[in-house]
């Protein structure tokens, strides 16, 4: 039998080069080591690694020498037998052998697979010495990014909009396009930070008035819309830019997200800034001609003085005018009542103060602001002075004695006091006066000579109505009192009390911020000898501590918006937060003093 | 005026003479860039914002608008790069826009968002951003630096002159392991058979590959031809000289490598996270107008 052994090459074209040889020998030696019939220049075979021997029945079988095993038709075996007319393949290391026949000859095609060594093959320069190699494309991680980016917070919450678009309200979970929110909402709006839909209402159009009106139904406009347009004036070319663009992006203006910004922070809503109210109100009188309001701007430089609401006249209603401090005004609430009289510290009504249960605590100095000015529950301004609380302690109202009950007249009702003395008088007739110290001999406070309150001693009950009325009288001391044409007459009445309960209901004013100060150091009380006196601080008093909108030094800065407000109705229902300062429930609540 | 006539100036010295990206025209890019920078801040601190500086004002907007047209344009040089064609602009004037004005895009976008985060997409955004900047940044410092060691380390070779000394070594040293036992051949053909450029990026990065076959060959067949048991002592030096050789070799590509994966490495930042910026910028886009 002849082995005919094919060692195949290639040129670098690819060109097959092909050198036989013939073996007239039974068995082959194949192995690394050079002397080997079949010797292959291979590391990864041993140096004498296998016998081809052709056997008599035609067979040839194939043994590993050294146990080393090598591959036969995909297998690792150490023995192969090649039944009689078949074929096999074969392969020690990189070396792959065909075995086929050839009538009764052997055929072996012998050709390397693989290159001597990795280096060897062939590599793109340019593409191994880079990272990429090892590193990979950037292009997949760059997909994934894009499409987990895209899928999460662009499509999602789109999702979400157009699955709640219009809904009342949203489930207390997370909603996708929360996402999309670029800061906290308001104090005032936290509630709604999972109802995105409550305000975005549809898609690429900025928030509707509509939208704010749905809760705040009360709010109304600050003026005549027309009138609005008027006082604006023609916009600045800069400002006619922006506003032409905020159309373009479907934002017209004059909203109420034109003022009220949000996702600002969880903090109070913040203060209108200034410009919002000095656009319009700086040069007011110039745009809108028929305008009765003055023109304002920074309260520092451009404020006119203070213009409270003034009883000219008690009544019902009462006579009202706004005049400006600066004239001097003159009030007339219907009452007398000088303060310096009851602040003096020296004077009888001091004195009285002082012997008094409910004013022991006051010492020496005689009676304070607040004996008489109660400050209301959340200290931002006072409760309304009331005659039986607030003065009864020394200008009593009794008139009698059962045992030790003490007889009072009715305050505020004239026919009631009259029938009340009459009753005395046909009852039980005047007990004793003289020995009645309560009946007789109280004094006025602040007065140095007994005047009697009631001349029980009189013949007739008519004269003491007539006294109680007439000047030195219960109800002189007090109150203007209108004596009946007739002087026969005791159709006496009392003039209406009219104390208003702002006296800058256009203002917010909050006595709690102040409380560091003295009553006096704004109110010149102690000074006032009379009860016409307005005294309302004038602008001047304010000035001393607060800027306008510029901070200076040592002062408050002090925007529109901290006395002021857009909608505003009733003082002492809404306050917006004060600008540049915190807000606290009571500034919420602020109003006017209360006299 | 003064800036079109250093252009023609530029024009004029030609790209052949080499200027650094950085430098090219005489700085005019940084000029540019820190201009722009210069006005952003100046308006931003002139301007009278109510109630404060937010990405919602009229200069919010106006910043946000130059920052995401910069940055799709910056985005676009991974285009203009393997767009090969003549012009005044040239690639190199590209890059030195591309890294001033992506700098100043620091300046830009943060005044833009006035310095409010959140757990949100602007942010995101925004953090994306600046990772594709500060990437820049280190990709500007190792094109500074890196391309001196590069050069130093390989010499006179080129990539392919490296390559085929390790071949021409590896060559010779199959050659010379024929005679050898089948023990050292196998750890022999371990080495040969070993692909140079293997490893993690890691391993590239830090130029540390501790079971590299080589070296083990090179210690192992050391060891034998210095042992005088053996027999072919003749061959088995001839091996360890060769084995000697490409260990020295080996060890000037791996240098190269780590060099090349310290000038590519921050690509890896920049470029997948430039994509998610865009996909991100563009969520912030449409979410703010969504939302108005």
């Amino acid at each position: 039998m002849i082995f005919t052994v094919h060692h195949v090459s290639f040129t670098n074209d690819g060109r097959e080069i092909i050198r036989s040889k013939d073996f007239d020998q039974p068995a082959l030696s194949v192995g690394r080591g050079p002397g080997c019939d079949i010797a292959l220049p291979d590391v990864s075979v041993p140096l004498d690694h296998a016998r081809i021997t052709a056997n008599t029945d035609g067979t040839i079988s194939v043994d590993a020498v050294a146990g080393a095993p090598f591959m036969a038709n995909g297998r690792s075996v150490t023995t192969l037998i090649i039944g009689r007319g078949d074929g096999a393949v074969i392969n020690f290391g990189s070396h792959e052998f065909i075995i086929s026949r050839a009538a009764e000859d052997v055929v072996i095609r012998v050709e390397r697979k693989s290159a001597v060594a990795d280096s060897s093959e062939a590599k793109d320069s340019k593409f191994v010495f880079s990272l990429g190699k090892v590193g990979g494309k950037m292009r997949l991680p760059a997909w994934i990014l894009v499409v987990t980016i895209l899928a999460t917070l662009l499509v999602w919450p789109i999702w979400t909009w157009s699955n709640f678009h219009m809904a009342k309200s949203r489930a207390d979970t997370f909603h996708a396009d929360q996402s999309w929110s670029s800061g906290k909402l308001s104090l005032g709006h936290a509630a709604l930070a999972k109802d995105c839909q409550a305000c975005h209402v549809n898609a690429f159009e900025s928030v509707r008035d509509s939208s704010c009106v749905a809760c705040h139904t009360k709010v109304h406009d600050h003026a005549d819309p027309k009138s609005l347009m008027g006082a604006k004036g023609e916009p600045n070319p800069f400002r006619q830019v922006l506003n032409a663009t905020s159309r373009m992006f479907n934002r017209p203006e004059n909203s109420c997200v034109d003022c009220h910004m949000e996702h600002e922070g969880a903090v109070s809503a913040p203060a209108t800034p200034q410009r919002f109210c000095t656009d319009c109100h700086v040069g007011l009188s110039t745009r809108v001609k028929t305008t009765k309001l003055l023109d304002v701007g920074d309260f520092a430089k451009d404020h006119p003085e203070f213009r409270p609401s003034i009883v000219t006249s008690p009544g019902e209603p009462p006579t009202i005018q706004r005049i400006s401090l600066a004239a001097k005004p003159k009030e007339n609430t219907g009452l007398k009542f000088p303060h310096a009289l009851h602040l003096s510290s020296t004077n009888g009504v001091a004195r009285m103060a002082m012997t008094l249960p409910a004013y022991k605590g006051a010492g020496s100095a005689g009676l304070k602001c607040s004996d008489c000015h109660t400050a209301s529950a959340d200290k931002s301004t006072f409760v309304p002075v009331e005659m039986e609380k607030n003065c009864g302690a020394c200008h009593s109202l009794g008139f009698g004695k059962v045992g030790n009950t003490v007889l009072t007249l009715r305050h505020g009702d004239v026919p009631q006091t009259i029938a009340q003395i009459r009753a005395l008088y046909r009852g039980v007739g005047p007990q004793n006066p003289a020995g009645n110290g309560f009946l007789q001999g109280r004094h006025v406070p602040g007065s140095s000579s007994p005047t009697p309150r009631f001349d029980v001693g009189s013949s007739s009950p008519d004269a003491a109505i007539r006294r109680v009325f007439s000047k030195g009288g219960t109800c002189y001391d007090c109150h203007q009192v209108v004596a009946p044409a007739n002087p026969a007459s005791l159709n006496f009445t009392i003039k209406s009390v009219s104390v208003p309960k702002h006296y800058m209901p256009k203002a917010w004013f909050d006595h709690k911020a102040h409380d560091t100060s003295k009553c006096e150091s704004c109110h010149a009380a102690p000074r006032s000898k009379t009860a016409a006196d307005v005294l309302m601080p004038g602008i001047k008093s304010c000035q001393s501590c607060h800027a306008g909108a510029t901070p200076e030094h040592d002062k408050v800065p002090s925007t529109c918006s901290m006395c002021h407000g857009y909608h505003f109705e009733d003082p002492l229902k809404a306050k917006p937060a004060a600008s540049g300062s915190k807000t606290t429930a009571a500034q919420k609540r602020r109003g006017t003093t209360t006299g | 005026m003064a800036f079109l006539a250093n252009n023609k100036a530029a024009k004029r010295a030609g790209p052949s003479s080499h200027v650094s990206f950085l430098k090219y025209a005489d700085y005019r890019w940084l000029k540019i860039a820190s201009g722009l920078s210069a006005l952003s801040i100046l308006i931003y601190a002139l301007i009278d914002v109510e109630p404060r500086h937010s990405g919602n004002s009229w200069y919010g907007y106006t910043l946000g608008t130059i920052g995401a047209i910069l940055i799709i344009w910056l985005a676009l040089l991974g285009w203009r790069k393997r767009s090969i064609k003549p012009g005044q602009w040239t690639l190199k004037s590209w890059v030195s826009a591309h890294v001033w004005l992506g700098l100043s895009l620091i300046i830009v976008a943060t005044l833009h968002c006035a310095f409010q985060f959140g757990w949100n997409v602007h942010t995101l955004a925004y953090v994306l951003m600046m990772i594709v900047i500060l990437s820049g940044i280190y990709g500007i410092c190792a094109y500074t630096i890196l391309p001196k060691q590069l050069s130093a380390n390989r010499g006179d070779m080129t990539q392919v002159e490296m390559l085929d000394n390790l071949r021409s070594i590896d060559r010779q040293l199959h050659d010379a392991t024929q005679p050898l036992s089948t023990e050292l051949a196998n750890i022999i053909g371990a080495s040969l058979n070993a692909d140079p450029f293997a490893g993690s990026i890691l391993a590239r990065l830090k130029n540390q590959y501790p079971s590299c076959p080589t070296q083990h060959a090179f210690e192992t067949v050391g060891a034998a031809s210095r042992s005088k048991a053996t027999g072919n002592v003749d061959d088995i030096v001839r091996a360890a000289q060769l084995l000697s050789r490409k260990v020295t070799a080996l060890a000037n590509i791996r240098r190269h490598l780590q060099l090349k994966a310290q000038l590519e490495i921050w690509l890896y930042f920049h470029v997948p996270v430039t994509f998610a910026l865009i996909a991100a910028l563009t969520a912030h886009v449409v979410s703010v107008f969504f939302y108005w």
